[in-house]
């Protein structure tokens, strides 16, 4: 099975092509711009591995939470690839991609940084339990989660790493990484479980509402 | 050759396939969840756009009978980046996975050309008027990707105008249909309010006077009835916007004239275009004014046609100077 995987929701974002047990990825920090590199990246992977896109049997998508723009332009990208390869969309968790990175007996937050003084986080316990999440909270709150030892991923576990070190916990050496592989094996899991969706129909999962006031009273009527 | 052309560039998402013998299929779904707010707010837009990008795709291709169009174009600027983002990266997505060329156009070129999709369409050279919520221009349009800006205005645009004295009065929103309504049960000479005049020898505007103007007679005592109001307001907007376009049309020679922009759709500025003799005016119907996107997959088209196409490294881009 080919899978192609893309992730938007942080600083760094990836590409990832899974064909079978075997991952291909591109990633880059940015602070803007991932229209330009994620379809460049997809036509890359997809000819290093020897294949063609039609030869993509699902895409993957890191839905969330995560930067609204970065989730936007990750999502109307996966969707259109999709729709176009004739595929289903399997929407993610952002947090959850994250999280597949470290052991599933250790207890883990995983964080993105929010911005704002805030983070999404996910906290698991050494049993894979929730213990708070996914959420968009301040950094001490999600790290109030825990007990320690834990380990804390996800770029905003780097944010916030004096933080976490401070209540007992180890930030994950690779915190930062994108991690579009386990994103992609997190689809064709989810694929097989029947998680597959009509590409027209994936939304992201902002967990913040926009922020959009009433225009002030001009004083006139 | 069949286009496909998407467009997110502010409040309406929209998508449209064309091709030789015209439009086959033309689906403008316009977000209602800005009325509350007075304006587009651009978070609320991308958010909008991304619920149903697809959906209107897909609508556009059913529509026009087809399951894969042989290019892919897309509004790439100017407009909210949050907005362009979501129906570019869809376009590149299908585009890619189609294995099918992709072009980014501009926004603006596709308002500029919206009157060659019509069956009387104007030879080049024209004169293309521009009006809407963001944009008050008038180009010299002498061939394909070769604009000249005649005028333009140096602060608010006609439909921000429109707008604002819409909230002011407390119309709702959008307000250039409310005004528009409203002023043609008025007396367009009950209150005398400016009409600003461009710099010796030029021909920008200049709509914030008029807008502080309007506020002014609001709060005075001898406020007129709405109708009137807006029937005194928008007879300044297109005397303003008419006399620049006559002065243009002297000094170019050039008599042909096309519009577009939401606010090309107001049937005040209409009506004034067609009862100028000494112009030929060519109107497209309201909805093409609008944003749509068969604009967007006309004018990608065009360029198709010359053989140009974009990288699916083309960025967006917030401001973009149309020809450039």
């Amino acid at each position: 099975m080919n899978v192609l995987a893309i992730d938007t929701a942080g600083p760094v974002i990836g590409v990832g092509l899974r064909c079978g047990d075997v991952v291909i990825a591109r990633s880059a920090r940015i602070t803007r711009g991932a229209e330009a590199l994620l379809v460049p990246w997809a036509r890359e992977l997809v000819e290093e591995a020897g294949i063609a896109m039609s030869d993509i049997d699902a895409v993957g998508v890191a839905a969330g939470p995560g930067a609204f723009t970065g989730l936007r332009v990750g999502i109307s990208t996966a969707a259109g690839l999709a729709m176009a390869i004739g595929v289903p969309l399997v929407p993610v968790g952002s947090l959850a991609s994250r999280r597949a990175r470290i052991a599933d007996d250790v207890p883990t937050l995983t964080m993105l940084d929010a911005r704002k003084g805030k983070v999404y986080g996910w906290a698991v316990d050494e049993a894979g339990q929730t213990l708070g999440g996914p959420a968009d909270v301040p950094p001490e709150e999600a790290i109030a989660w825990m007990t320690p030892p834990f380990v804390a991923t996800g770029e905003g576990a780097s944010v916030y790493a004096n933080l976490v070190t401070a209540a007992g916990g180890v930030v994950a050496d690779d915190a930062d990484d994108v991690a579009v592989g386990e994103l992609a094996r997190l689809a064709a899991e989810g694929l097989a479980r029947g998680e597959g969706q009509v590409p027209t129909s994936v939304q992201p999962t902002y967990l913040r509402p926009p922020d959009a006031k009433p225009p002030k009273n001009t004083g006139v009527k | 050759m069949k286009v496909l052309g998407v467009e997110t560039s502010c409040d309406e998402t929209a998508a449209s396939v064309v091709d030789v013998t015209g439009v086959l299929s033309d689906i403008t779904y316009s977000q209602q969840v800005h009325a509350r707010f007075g304006g587009v707010v651009p978070e609320l837009a991308a958010r909008a756009h991304v619920e149903k990008v697809g959906a209107v795709v897909q609508a556009a291709l059913d529509e026009a009978g087809i399951e894969r169009p042989d290019a892919v174009v897309a509004t790439a600027g100017p407009g909210l980046i949050g907005a362009v983002l979501v129906g570019l990266n869809m376009a590149k997505g299908l585009a890619a996975g189609w294995d099918v060329p992709f072009l980014g156009v501009n926004h603006l070129e596709g308002h500029l050309l919206s009157a060659l999709l019509e069956e009387r369409r104007p030879e080049w050279p024209f004169l293309s008027l521009v009006v809407s919520g963001g944009h008050t221009t008038l180009y010299l349009c002498k061939a394909l990707g070769e604009y000249e800006v005649l005028a333009e205005t140096v602060d608010d645009a006609a439909g921000e105008a429109y707008d604002k004295v819409a909230r002011m009065m407390g119309l709702g929103y959008p307000g250039g249909p409310v005004v528009d309504r409203l002023a043609a049960e008025g007396n367009p000479e009950a209150v005398d309010f400016p009409r600003p005049r461009p710099k010796k020898g030029g021909l920008d505007w200049s709509f914030s006077g008029l807008k502080t103007a309007v506020r002014q007679h609001l709060l005075s005592d001898e406020r007129a009835a709405d109708a009137d109001i807006c029937a005194s307001f928008q007879a300044a907007v297109i005397d303003c916007l008419m006399s620049r376009v006559n002065k243009a049309s002297a000094r170019t020679g050039v008599r042909r004239v096309v519009i577009g922009g939401g606010v090309a759709a107001n049937s005040g500025l209409r009506n004034a275009l067609l009862k100028t003799r000494h112009l030929d005016v060519y109107l497209p119907p309201k909805s093409r004014c609008t944003d749509n996107a068969a604009m967007i997959a006309h004018a990608g088209r065009l360029r198709l046609l010359q053989g140009q196409t974009d990288d699916f490294a083309l960025r967006a881009r917030a401001s973009w100077v149309v020809g450039q």
